[in-house]
């Protein structure tokens, strides 16, 4: 240790001793301390004069000084503490007494910490307290007073006996309605705070307090920002283990992340105050948010419908408990919260501000509309707010769509014709009846399927399905073999399929699909009737009624009908077992039908639903695969349960999870190629399975397996684009999946063959937008580009070319926003541009 | 119970290299979640301790489930590895500043002038004063960084909540000193 070391230990021992001692005694113990060390003597005056100045710059520490219960008995700005009724780490409250002219005032006082409270923050407090005062509202518990005594700064508050509103509900055994009511009664109390431009920020039940005359009173209105100022203070400390200034399992996605509060953010959290005691649980699992990773589980919030979220995790006892309290069974408070309730909630509990109500009185005014048995304006989640939600988690490469991507030579569309033409011209009338039954068997079982492969072919395949339906009508009408009868249902179970899967735009066609599809139910009830029924008549409805589901889940966007539809497809399978039938077909058909009823959890963000239909289906292939040997056609089913087993996982943050579905998927389809099955289709999904992986390694932070996983997706795709060079679709994809890679090499640390790869990426965008220059959608996916070329040269450590790249990226959205209008979708991302470049020289 | 949990239990039975492991994942998730925040907001971030500290320690750990002992072990690295992670945070801050390149401010509150330098001004300071008197530097490194209270860093340090506020204050009232006379002087 120097001299100098020495010295300033010394000099600061020994005001350690100079602030123990009272004032008189202190000259004296220096003088004693220093004796004749003149130097030392200096240090300490120059130390003590430093510790003045401190604390008049930094904010008197007085509170410090005492602990929290040495304040009982005090008086604080004229109210006597009585009792500690809490203590955090940002200060503690009392119940205090307030003398004024008549009576004594029960009150509760503040008390906060001024440990990092610095002069500027001080001034901060005071504002802030002003505007409480102006809070007079009968829902509210007002600010009586406040300010600072002796270097404490304190607020006196309302006191209010009663009792947390779930308690106080729960005790009153108040039903659905009464509750709704109360919220309301909150609302309005929120909603008048944010008209003085206060924002709560921290509402949840102990906030919310009903007294014994069933009123409600909202505490701490503001106090989270007092605190939080606390918890910013200027002098470059930072307060790690105060109370935090909101309450995560209440607080908004945008709270948790320290992102902009808004009013809008108290919507969030009365959403969740309305959930908890509308339902008796809270959203979210402890467990999951506490474990860690809060940034990620944040991101990914996955709440359970408010009608499904009973009995997810909970007791027989548990859930008759909460019905009671409820005046209620728990299967009709399940019915009640369906629907309407599960929308309302949801829409409060939107992930993106933008998505919940716009302010807490349209909340309230939604839950009045319910109780009153208007329509509700929430909605169940539309497809643009999953479009949204899937963009916003999968920001690297978004377009690469579910749809598989088909690949055969457009020489079959000719070869079909030519095939139909060539029968026809062959026939007669003593054979007509078996020709036209084995065309439209050919054209309906063999010839679309085909087609349906090959890229381009809808109208082709349109006007096919027209002269199959001439021929299914005859095949219905002029037999009464059932055989016959049952091929026509079939024919037109698959003109079904076909028709709807092209009739996503329009309603003509939705039209002809849907009387296709009660033209083969017609035929099926009634050989159903007849006395000894072919099994495969069960088989053949079992399958219709799961196209029904499949088409209701991606078409009509409703999974809770897609899943009745579904069960009676299951029903239709086992009586079909029951009568004798055990084919291959039969088993794949159930398989079929898990895959879709686990689809319909997915399509419904009930990914732990989704995670238990899958593990269903899983045991049921295990026996398929025992009976039936590993065909191609299980293996493909398998795949593509293990990949929507992979996307369950992702959306409830469990990566590893994810990535092993993921892994396994691929291996069933690289089976399932070995075991000969359809080589495009399957190698399709393989790409996307190997695209998904790569995701989720992006997501995990690790490019290098990333990149590996997007290579084997770009090689597959590229066999498809060298296949048919003119299916721009493909060669979109192509491009999406080169983007990802070079996402992927950024972040490795790759940079220039990143950029490299990008440009190429970016060329094609480029020319697709040039070659159709008045389309929305090709100028969009231009800016999409360019902003990910932007950022890929800002991750590459170029931030010069980042903003060039971002301006180019700006100067598209102006176009577009002039020309075409941007849609609700894009709205945001000029301005998000704007501020990227507001960073730029 | 969690990794980081069972970390600090193997450290408090001795292990050392426990010990080293929790101070990897602890810097880990804080340059971790920084990261994240660079990369979703792209250039222009308030990188706000408070919110970094926040997260990491959500992330690994509820910290109100550690017993006593743990806790206060945790506590102590924690406040060390942040003090790390805001120093080379301001560093590299004060680098790129110099660069004109991507803007990272470790923003406080309204007004607060240049956190960056004034985080490496005082990390300086309390260089120096643990040369001359390393407990009290570690008592600050607690408080600043660490953001303990005084409850806190009295149990971390094992003596008196009365202790640590007087010797914080001497502390505060030295390192105010040596910040404001661009720590030339020896006090």
């Amino acid at each position: 240790m120097t001299t100098d070391s020495r010295r300033t230990r010394d000099a600061l021992d020994i005001c350690d001793r100079v602030l123990d001692a009272p004032e008189s005694a202190r000259a004296a113990l220096i003088d004693e301390a220093c004796g004749d060390d003149a130097g030392l003597r200096a240090a300490v005056h120059s130390v003590l004069g430093a510790i003045t100045s401190a604390d008049a710059a930094l904010g008197e520490t007085a509170a410090d000084s005492f602990t929290a219960e040495q304040l009982v008995g005090r008086t604080l700005g004229g109210c006597r503490l009585v009792e500690l009724l809490g203590e955090g780490g940002m200060g503690a409250v009392y119940l205090g007494e307030r003398e004024t002219d008549e009576f004594t005032q029960r009150v509760a006082v503040k008390v906060v910490r001024t440990r990092f409270l610095s002069k500027t923050l001080l001034e901060r407090f005071n504002a802030e307290r002003q505007i409480l005062a102006g809070l007079n509202h009968p829902y509210i518990a007002g600010l009586i007073d406040g300010g600072t005594d002796d270097g404490v700064p304190y607020l006196v508050m309302e006191y209010i006996d009663g009792q947390p509103i779930d308690v106080a509900l729960d005790a009153a055994r108040v039903d659905l309605t009464g509750r709704i009511e109360m919220l309301r009664k909150v609302a309005l109390a929120v909603h008048a705070a944010h008209q003085n431009l206060v924002v709560h920020r921290d509402i949840k039940p102990s906030n919310v307090i009903v007294t014994d005359d069933g009123i409600p009173k909202l505490l701490d209105f503001g106090i989270a920002r007092l605190m939080r100022a606390e918890d910013d203070p200027g002098d470059g400390n930072t307060t790690l283990f105060g109370a935090p200034a909101m309450t995560p399992d209440y607080a908004s996605p945008e709270q948790l992340l320290d992102d902009a509060v808004t009013t809008v953010s108290d919507v969030y959290s009365l959403g969740v105050l309305a959930y908890q005691v509308l339902v008796g649980v809270r959203p979210y699992q402890v467990e999951r948010t506490s474990q860690g990773r809060m940034a990620e589980t944040v991101a990914r919030l996955a709440i359970p419908l408010p009608s499904r979220r009973l009995g997810l995790d909970d007791a027989q006892s548990k859930l008759d408990n909460i019905a009671q309290a409820r005046a209620t069974t728990p299967e009709r408070l399940r019915r009640a919260l369906a629907g309407d309730l599960d929308n309302i909630l949801m829409k409060a509990l939107a992930q993106r501000p933008a998505d919940r109500y716009a302010s807490v009185s349209a909340f309230s005014a939604d839950l009045g509309r319910f109780l009153e048995g208007q329509p509700v304006e929430a909605r169940a989640s539309s497809l643009a707010y999953r479009a949204r939600r899937f963009v916003s988690r999968h920001k690297v490469a978004v377009g690469f769509s579910l749809a598989l991507f088909l690949s055969l030579t457009v020489g079959l569309v000719a070869t079909g014709w030519s095939y139909l033409n060539a029968e026809s011209a062959r026939r007669d009338a003593a054979r007509q009846f078996n020709q036209v039954r084995e065309i439209a068997r050919t054209m309906m079982f063999d010839v679309f399927d085909d087609l349906e492969r090959v890229p381009g072919t809808t109208t082709a395949r349109q006007r096919l399905a027209d002269t199959a339906q001439q021929y299914l009508e005859s095949l219905a009408d002029e037999s009464a073999d059932p055989a016959v009868r049952l091929d026509a249902a079939r024919g037109y179970a698959r003109l079904y399929a076909v028709l709807n899967r092209q009739a996503v735009g329009g309603a003509a066609d939705r039209e002809r699909a849907l009387d296709a599809w009660s033209r083969a139910a017609g035929i099926l009830e009634s050989l159903a009737a007849t006395p000894d029924a072919d099994a495969d008549v069960w088989l053949v409805k079992g399958q219709l009624l799961s196209d029904r589901g499949a088409s209701l889940i991606t078409v009509d966007n409703d999974p809770e009908a897609a899943r009745e539809f579904l069960s009676d497809a299951f029903a239709a399978f086992e009586t079909a077992a029951g009568r004798g039938l055990d084919s291959l077909a039969l088993a794949e058909s159930r398989l079929l039908a898990s895959e879709r009823d686990a689809e319909t959890y997915k399509w419904q963000q009930d990914y732990t639903g989704a995670q238990q239909a899958v593990a269903a289906l899983l045991e049921r292939s295990v026996a398929a695969r025992e009976q039936w040997g590993d065909t191609a056609s299980i293996l493909k089913i398998e795949g593509d349960a293990q990949q929507l087993l992979g996307e369950a996982h992702y959306f409830l943050d469990d990566y590893d999870g994810a990535l092993d579905a993921y892994g396994e998927s691929i291996a069933r389809y690289e089976q399932a190629l070995q075991a000969g099955g359809d080589d495009s289709v399957i190698s399709a999904a393989l790409g996307v399975a190997r695209w998904s992986r790569g995701n989720t390694y992006i997501d995990t932070e690790r490019p290098e397996r990333a990149a590996e996983d997007y290579a084997a997706a770009i090689d597959i795709v590229s066999v498809a684009v060298a296949r048919d060079p003119a299916d721009t679709s493909t060669a979109r994809r192509l491009a999406i999946l080169k983007g990802s890679r070079a996402m992927a090499l950024v972040r490795m640390g790759d940079g220039e063959p990143a950029i490299a790869l990008m440009l190429e990426v970016d060329d094609w965008f480029t020319s697709q937008a040039r070659a159709e220059p008045d389309t929305p959608g090709a100028q969009r996916s231009l800016a999409v580009s360019h902003h990910m070329t932007g950022d890929i040269y800002h991750y590459a450590g170029e931030p010069q070319q980042a903003c060039s790249w971002y301006r180019r990226t700006l100067d598209v959205w102006v176009d577009i926003e002039a020309r075409f209008g941007i849609s609700e979708f894009d709205a945001g991302q000029p301005d998000f541009v704007r501020e990227l470049l507001a960073n730029c020289d | 119970m969690s990794e980081v949990t069972e970390l600090l239990q193997r450290w408090n039975s001795g292990d050392a290299a426990a010990r080293e492991a929790i101070i990897e994942r602890i810097y880990g998730e804080l340059g971790g979640i920084a990261r994240r925040y660079l990369a979703d907001e792209r250039a222009h971030v308030d990188l706000q301790p408070t919110a970094l500290v926040h997260e990491a320690y959500m992330r690994l750990i509820g910290i109100d489930r550690i017993e006593w002992q743990g806790r206060s072990h945790f506590l102590a690295m924690a406040a060390r590895v942040m003090r790390e992670y805001l120093v080379d945070a301001a560093r590299r801050r004060n680098a790129r500043k110099r660069d004109g390149g991507i803007q990272v401010t470790l923003a406080g509150v309204d007004g607060a002038p240049d956190q960056a330098t004034e985080i490496l001004a005082l990390n300086e300071a309390l260089e120096r004063l643990a040369e001359a008197d390393p407990d009290r530097a570690l008592l600050v490194e607690l408080r600043f960084f660490g953001g303990l209270t005084i409850e806190e860093t009295a149990e971390v340090l094992d003596t008196s909540a009365t202790a640590v506020k007087r010797s914080w204050r001497v502390a505060r009232g030295w390192l105010y000193q040596q910040m404001q006379a661009g720590g030339r002087d020896d006090g």
